[in-house]
């Protein structure tokens, strides 16, 4: 039996270490907002089963898929929403990108998110997806394309 | 301007830096919707909050054993005479108890092969929204188009429909409040065009316009819309089935070389079944002698039957008979309902064959993912299967030697088997509400609905005979026999299930109705209404 400095302290350290990887994989699928309450919630959620989750192979995939059940009902099948490009970065982004990447089939859009918005790698996102690399090159090349012609920009 | 990766790059950096990250010690003491504040020792076991749904059987049963009692009582004081006093109060309306039949959430990992029929079960009754947590409050709302009969669809901005202006003439709708509505005109005033023939595909609209015209847009209500090739398209019409041309979501159609109609002539029609309608229907016939591989782009009518074919010999598919317009890497995947075109080579076997990329529908881009076993024989039986996309998933449910079947991809290549639905029937994602709703092809009276295509949810649809659905946070609202509204609507909560009282519209002839997110119009002679669903906290 642990005790409760040692529970403490091992989600604490846990959730510090996953909070950005899992606020980011939900703010790709769901949104900023509904990213961002998802993942309160799912953190909540492994804390209250703490003994639980730490004993999975991979906490992270088994709590972003808690968030995304959480997300799933903040949204109630609205689409993701993404914010406004801010005023002092309109020169540089594209206005029309976060309606651009709303439109996104959601694999795509996880993907293209992670791998260019957030820096995950290769490797990174496919284990957060249960698939493989080549998977995710797949829809990274097909999600930059869409976007590319949504917003009629050839780089 | 940069480069798109660097201003999908910047756009996240300020996103992640307006977001903000959650405090962690927060998390720690956050409540987690009704339950009590979380112990900092996780591993303490908590004693079960009661659950509503208890409480208010135990009400119920308090109640009635109440009035059971004094019922008795009055008997027996009465000598056994009735008494107004006896009369059963009217019990107040309250939420479907119902044990609902259902199947596990969570999808099993056990490969295909070592599959046997999940049991269903019958679980306690679903925890439930009391009357007064949802409600719906409706006001009459001018500029509906009237005539409107829907099917609506879909727009990337709400929805739309097409409304016949008369005999030569149409127009289409488009709403994204439900309240404001835009009209706009048709390309093609053709005789022959038909609402129904208006197809959508992953935002886009299709138009058909009678045998000889398609016209395209993928914008839908903002155009511009194209005329598409049909040069060479086999418009084969078996004899006695409606044209209803229903081009997949995939299936804009390029030029290509045809082969002419005769060799149509061989294929029995009637035996090609399976075909999910409006969503993937292409089937792949094999006729070794005359051609090694031909491909039929197909449509299915109302009544099942295939009505709108195109044959492509094998040496032609080579990037050119299936134009992926838009979307570019939308699953393509299709039921083969038959193999062999020929008696002696016709089997019923019943597979699904996936290719992640519509110009790679050649024999090296084709997988075979024979999901469903079925065992030909002299006397086969009729399979078929049904695939849906649905939540960036694809769910097949077909029929095999086991029973009814079904398996869960999210790329078309890993599949896992998982608890079929209690049923087998068609099933139809709604294209304008975007939910699963399947009634059963044998099963009197029952209604399925589902939000992810695994756990499936049995609506208690006793009250009325004929159930229009409609969603708006999971609303339905039945009507009768003759179209009437009925008082008492359901409405469906995470996996809770509870009567709603409809209110105004109550009698009302309904003649289409549609829902975006919240509102649900419904639309009747003469007269519109738009309903809001609001939730009490």
């Amino acid at each position: 039996m642990l005790s409760d400095e040692t529970i403490v302290d091992s989600f604490t350290e846990w959730a510090e270490a996953a909070e950005s990887r899992l606020r980011h994989a939900l703010t790709a699928s769901f949104g900023p907002q509904v990213g961002k309450e998802a993942t309160v919630d799912a953190l909540a959620h492994a804390w209250e089963h703490w003994e639980r989750v730490r004993a999975k192979d991979n906490p992270l995939g088994y709590v972003y898929g808690i968030g995304r059940n959480k997300a799933r009902r903040l949204a109630r099948r609205r689409p993701p929403v993404f914010v406004d490009v801010p005023a002092q970065r309109l020169p540089d982004v594209e206005p029309g990108l976060p309606a651009a990447l709303a439109g996104l089939p959601e694999k795509q859009r996880i993907v293209v998110i992670l791998l260019h918005g957030y820096e995950w790698t290769m490797s990174e996102t496919a284990e957060l997806l249960g698939t493989v690399k080549t998977t995710v090159q797949t829809h990274a090349e097909r999600g930059l394309a869409r976007l590319r012609r949504d917003l009629g920009v050839e780089l | 301007m940069s480069t798109l990766k660097t201003q999908i790059h910047d756009y996240f950096a300020y996103v992640d830096e307006e977001q903000g990250a959650v405090a962690i010690a927060t998390v720690r003491e956050r409540r987690i919707g009704e339950d009590p504040v979380r112990p900092i020792q996780p591993a303490t076991p908590q004693p079960h909050r009661p659950r509503r749904w208890l409480i208010g059987i135990a009400a119920a049963l308090v109640v009635l054993l109440l009035v059971g009692g004094v019922a008795v009582l009055v008997q027996l004081v009465g000598d056994g005479e009735s008494s107004p006093v006896a009369t059963t109060p009217p019990v107040p309306r309250t939420t479907a108890v119902t044990p609902q039949t259902t199947v596990p959430t969570t999808p099993t990992t056990a490969p295909r092969t070592t599959v046997t029929a999940p049991p269903t079960t019958v679980v306690e009754p679903r925890a439930s929204v009391v009357a007064g947590d949802a409600s719906l409050t409706w006001e009459r709302v001018e500029g509906v188009p009237q005539d409107a009969s829907g099917p609506f669809f879909k727009t990337g901005s709400g929805v739309g429909t097409v409304v016949r202006n008369g005999p030569f003439s149409h127009s289409l709708w488009a709403s994204s409040d439900l309240r404001s509505w835009v009209e706009s005109d048709l390309p093609v005033p053709t005789p022959f065009f038909e609402a129904s023939m208006l197809s959508t595909a992953s935002g886009r609209w299709l138009i058909g316009a009678g045998p000889t015209e398609l016209w395209f847009s993928r914008s839908g209500e903002s155009g511009p819309w194209r005329e598409v090739d049909l040069s060479g398209l086999v418009l084969t019409v078996p004899e006695g089935l409606i044209s209803h041309p229903r081009i997949g979501r995939p299936a804009l159609i390029g030029a290509v070389t045809l082969l002419p109609v005769e060799h149509l002539v061989s294929i029995d029609w009637e035996r090609i079944f399976g075909v999910p309608p409006g969503t993937y229907p292409v089937i792949t016939i094999h006729q070794e002698n005359e051609f090694t591989d031909v491909l039929v782009v197909t449509g299915r009518s109302a009544s099942g039957s295939i009505i709108l074919g195109r044959v492509v010999p094998r040496e032609t598919t080579s990037g050119l008979f299936l134009i992926d317009e838009s979307t570019g890497d939308e699953l393509f995947f299709y039921p083969r309902g038959i193999e062999g075109v020929d008696q002696d080579m016709s089997g019923n076997l019943v597979n699904g064959v996936s290719s992640s990329s519509l110009h790679a529908i050649t024999d090296a881009g084709v997988r075979e993912l024979d999901l469903f076993q079925v065992a030909r024989g002299d006397q086969p039986a009729v399979r078929a299967v049904q695939v849906v996309e649905y939540g960036g998933q694809v769910v097949a449910i077909g029929l095999g030697d086991g029973g009814v079947e079904a398996f869960i991809s999210s790329d078309g290549v890993e599949w896992q088997a998982h608890p079929a639905p209690p049923f087998y029937g068609d099933v139809i994602v709604d294209e304008a509400s975007g939910f699963l709703y399947s009634s059963p092809i044998s099963m009197f009276s029952s209604h399925w609905v589902s939000a992810d295509a695994i756990t499936w949810s049995m609506l208690d649809v006793a009250q009325a005979g004929f159930l229009r659905r409609l969603t708006s946070g999971w609303l339905f609202l039945p009507v009768d026999d003759e179209g009437l509204l009925t008082d008492v609507g359901l409405f469906l909560v995470g996996e809770g299930q509870s009567e709603i009282a409809i209110g105004d519209p109550t009698g009302t002839v309904v003649h289409s109705a549609v829902a975006v997110g919240d509102a649900t119009l419904l639309i009747g002679p003469g007269s519109a209404w738009l309903g809001e669903l609001s939730f009490q906290p």
